[in-house]
């Protein structure tokens, strides 16, 4: 019989722990794929000093629960409208589930792999994050420090109040 | 948060409608405030969501910062005119204008096209406006697309597509019309040489074309997309 070798890169964390990826599931890996390419032969893993091997195992999952699903066409009539609403449920549980740093960490790491998917829906939720909060509870959500000094604030102020006329 | 990179922040930001970055985003951190002023933010501008007096007038003043980025406009015309009325505004790269209302406008709205945002090039209109003096306030521009949906009584639908026939640039043209006969539709091609694409929309109207006039009419110019749509 013969048996179907799945190419698999190696891909090292953080920790030091070192994962083998199915090569049609690092395809997601935008930018990255003719690295990742190169080094299918290479027993040396590609190190990503980066990203801890929880995200990365994040990052597995999602990239195999999406595989084969291609991102939606854009169509440039619709650039007009950014939506938010178009994350599906199992994402926006998926993303949220473990907390605000490890969406964070998700985002860091989809940003440097280059996954164009993962890291439109994890922006996405993280707007979703943002929108119907005044800025004080925004800062307060993400830890976000007002580093304004009090003239800038004034005058920031005074740009949104405007006088009425 | 603090440890993304300035790209990623602006991608978060860019699922953010408008009147949002103009308002809260910007006051939350320095960081915020520079990146919600990036220029990829600002290509295209959605401004029709509510809001109210106040919100439009910091709208308005904090817009200023961005002006020079902004390709596409969408706005509602009310804005438009407090855009106008506070300052000396250019839109120096509006090349698109949609103009969405369900109110009379008057052209007072449109500032001076020829000053405020002279490289326009498409317009999107979708509302009650004195078409006339609309048309020629944008007669100094080179329109490529005009759009014109509008469901109101018609009156100046010869003074639009007289208007229509003085501007020489015009490639594609959609309108809603209310009655068009061989003489009207002769003249909208013979006058603009560059249409090629024409689209019209009737409501429960009478075409006075009859089918030799119409086919000599089309053999002699540019067009390439004619579309006659009965609406409902």
């Amino acid at each position: 019989m013969y048996k179907k070798i799945v190419p698999q890169i190696k891909l090292e964390t953080y920790e030091k722990e070192v994962f083998e990826i199915d090569l049609d599931i690092a395809k997601k890996f935008g930018k990255l794929v003719p690295v990742l390419q190169e080094l299918l032969n290479d027993d040396k893993p590609l190190t990503i000093k980066t990203i801890n091997s929880g995200t990365l195992k994040k990052i597995i999952t999602w990239c195999t629960y999406h595989k084969g699903r291609s991102p939606p066409p854009e169509d440039d009539d619709n650039r007009m409208k950014h939506s938010t609403e178009e994350v599906s449920s199992w994402d926006d549980k998926f993303l949220q589930e473990d907390g605000q740093a490890a969406l964070f960490d998700l985002i860091s790491a989809a940003h440097t792999l280059d996954i164009d998917g993962l890291l439109d829906v994890a922006c996405k939720v993280v707007a979703t994050m943002i929108k119907g909060k005044a800025p004080e509870e925004i800062r307060k959500v993400f830890n976000i420090k007002n580093d304004f000094t009090q003239q800038e604030e004034d005058q920031v102020r005074k740009e949104n109040d405007w006088c009425e006329d | 948060m603090e440890g993304l990179p300035d790209d990623v922040i602006v991608e978060i930001f860019s699922f953010l409608p408008h009147q949002l970055l103009l308002l809260e985003v910007r006051t939350v951190c320095r960081r915020w405030y520079t990146l919600s002023h990036s220029a990829d933010l600002w290509q295209t501008v959605d401004l029709t969501l509510g809001f109210n007096q106040t919100e439009k007038q910091a709208m308005v003043s904090n817009l200023k910062r961005v002006q020079d980025h902004v390709k596409i406009l969408k706005v509602d015309p009310r804005l438009l005119q407090t855009i106008f009325k506070n300052d000396i505004w250019q839109f120096l790269t509006l090349k698109t204008l949609h103009l969405n209302t369900l109110c009379k406008t008057t052209v007072s709205v449109l500032g001076e096209p020829n000053l405020r945002y002279p490289r326009l090039e498409k317009v999107y209109f979708s509302s009650a406006f004195d078409n006339k003096l609309v048309l020629s306030a944008f007669s100094g521009l080179k329109l490529d697309t005009f759009e014109w949906k509008y469901s109101g009584p018609f009156q100046q639908f010869r003074e639009t597509i007289l208007a229509l026939g003085k501007m020489d640039n015009l490639q594609k043209v959609r309108l809603h019309v209310k009655s068009l006969d061989n003489e009207l539709l002769s003249y909208l091609l013979k006058n603009c040489h560059t249409l090629h694409s024409l689209k019209l929309y009737f409501f429960n109207v009478n075409i006075k074309i009859d089918n030799d006039a119409f086919l000599s009419l089309t053999d002699n110019c540019s067009l390439t997309e004619l579309d006659f749509q009965q609406l409902l």
